[in-house]
């Protein structure tokens, strides 16, 4: 559903990721480790043109991707949310979830908060808060509500579980596993957590400086312990 | 005593109103596109001069529905320009640091300067009230003029309708959404620049529905658009950036100052105007209502 070939990224004049090739099917979920600066959230908004300048080819489901501006490639069905969350803060943790329904396919209705509350129960007591009254879990849980509603086809989380207590951790793979399975959706997690990224995902690609330097299953990726070493212990 | 505390509060109010209605357009584009627009004037004036020109064809005599369309006529035009000036220019600007869209919109009132001297010319024009607001109200020993009342109603239904639009509908919510953080709005698949032209639109509409409202009683000459928008940006930044509550609550405040100064202070006009946006402006640099997005 989602391929990519050969896609370099930009900053200015900064080269960021060199010829990225990575394919994900329907259903499935992929991690994509790396330190710090590796490429991650680079990757994730040049799929949707969010800033990063692109070359390459991407397609997603029927579509190339080329010109389309971010609203666009979100209403096709890919919902990012970004690592450092961006919850509205004036706006109530329900009227935020509503903001993630314009990305709505016209085919199909958005979710009700309602059903978003029973895919993430954590939200359900929070709805009338404000955004700013939020603790740093609970901004993550809204997120991927807000980043759930339109039922996307692919969702993609930018390191999700930064800076989350182990209990809320846990809780949020569990809270990741529902998503996957309701509706067949799509998953990318990006990550430097090794552990919380297996519990989440089928397989992962592995990106340093920019580039893939490995892709397979988990048990490939055990059988190679350098990898760690060589790529994410700082 | 009480005749003069009434005019002096009427003033205040004629002042707040009208200020706030030239006010209003510029604020919510700096609200929501965080963009200064120094041409707001030059619109506001333009606005004034194509509700004369449709004044014109009614002769002496102004029915208050002629006066009411022209007003409507001179915001669509100006609610057009503000389509044509967001294609022609903050789009081709939208990778710009924000100095050069300042330059740009000071140009703009270069432009709209030159296009009433060109279009209209440098001699003085009139228009007087609508004949059914040409009566007076007399109160307390003070003197009303219907169409002073008039200005004061239309500003504070602007006020009631942007407010209630802003603050108590979901196109409002998503307003302060992008106005708080577009990059994310635009994730979630809202088409952010469609919005900006929108808001162009309804700002410079704004501007012209000011200039209309307000077109009678002025001296309309290609100076009335610096008059005007020295007050408006005193509104604009006492209120605090982009808040129109702010804005609101501000053009009350500096309307009393402006009011109690011409009584009293005669013959330092402006002095208290400016000593307390001074003021406001030491004690809260953000303004009254600064950092709100409505
Ligand atoms: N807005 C930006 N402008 C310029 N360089 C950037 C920008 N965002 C990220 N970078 C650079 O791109 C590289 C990759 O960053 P990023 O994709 O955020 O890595 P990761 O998400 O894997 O930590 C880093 O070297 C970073 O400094
Ligand atoms: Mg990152």
């Amino acid at each position: 559903m989602l391929e990519v070939r050969d896609l370099n990224a930009f900053y200015g004049q900064s080269h960021i990721l060199h010829g990225i090739n990575l394919d994900l099917a329907e259903g499935e979920s992929i991690a994509l480790l790396g330190r710090n600066g590796a490429g991650k959230s680079t990757f994730l908004k040049a799929l949707l043109n969010a800033d990063p300048r692109t070359e390459g080819a991407m397609r997603f489901g029927a579509q190339t991707l080329d010109t389309q501006p971010t609203h666009t490639r979100t209403r096709l069905g890919m919902s990012l949310v970004p690592e450092d969350r961006r919850i509205f803060p004036k706006l109530t943790v329900a009227q935020n979830i509503e903001m993630g329904a314009f990305a709505a396919r016209e085919e199909q209705k958005p979710y009700t908060i309602a059903e978003v509350v029973d895919l993430l129960p954590m939200v359900g007591p929070l709805l009338n808060r404000f955004g700013y009254q939020l603790s740093g879990g609970q901004q993550q849980m809204v997120a991927i509500a807000r980043g759930l509603i339109a039922r996307p086809r692919l969702l993609m989380l930018d390191e999700p579980a930064e800076g989350l207590a182990p209990v809320i951790v846990d809780e949020l793979s569990d809270t990741i596993n529902a998503i996957r399975k309701a509706e067949g959706r799509s998953i990318v997690v990006t990550e430097q957590n090794i552990d919380f990224a297996r519990q989440t995902t089928d397989r992962l690609y592995l990106l340093d400086v920019g580039s893939v330097v490995f892709s397979g299953t988990w048990e490939e990726f055990s059988r190679n312990a350098d990898l760690v070493d060589r790529y994410l212990v700082l | 005593m009480t005749g003069e505390l009434i005019t002096i509060a009427f003033n205040a109010l004629i002042w707040s109103m009208a200020t706030f209605l030239i006010a209003s357009g510029l604020t919510l584009v700096f609200g929501i596109l965080h963009v200064l627009n120094f041409s707001h004037g030059g619109f506001f004036m333009i606005g004034a001069y194509v509700a004369y020109t449709v004044l014109e064809q009614f002769g002496a005599t102004v029915p208050l529905w002629a006066y009411l369309m022209a007003a409507i006529v001179a915001a669509a035009a100006m609610g057009t320009a503000g389509a044509a000036v967001d294609q022609v220019v903050f789009r081709r600007l939208k990778n710009f640091e924000g100095v050069y869209v300042l330059i740009a919109t000071y140009a703009l009132l270069l432009v709209c300067d030159g296009f009433v001297k060109l279009v209209w010319g440098l001699n003085y024009h009139s228009v007087s009230p609508p004949e059914s607001l040409l009566g007076v109200l007399f109160a307390g020993g003070a003197i009303l003029p219907h169409f002073s009342i008039f200005v004061v109603l239309a500003g504070l239904l602007t006020f009631l309708v942007l407010e209630a639009v802003l603050n108590h509908t979901s196109v409002g919510r998503t307003l302060q959404a992008i106005a708080a953080d577009p990059w994310m709005a635009q994730v979630l698949g809202i088409n952010v620049s469609s919005v900006y032209r929108w808001t162009m639109i309804v700002g410079f509409a704004l501007a012209g529905l000011a200039g209309g409202l307000l077109v009678a009683n002025q001296s309309l000459s290609p100076d009335l658009a610096g008059i005007f928008i020295l007050q408006a940006f005193g509104v604009v930044i006492v209120g605090g950036m982009g808040s129109i509550r702010g804005a609101f609550i501000a053009a009350i405040l500096l309307g009393f100052v402006e009011a109690i100064s011409a009584t009293y202070l005669p013959s330092y006009p402006g002095v208290l105007f400016f000593a307390t946006i001074a003021a406001v402006l030491i004690l809260r640099p953000e303004g009254l209502l600064g950092r709100a997005t409505t």
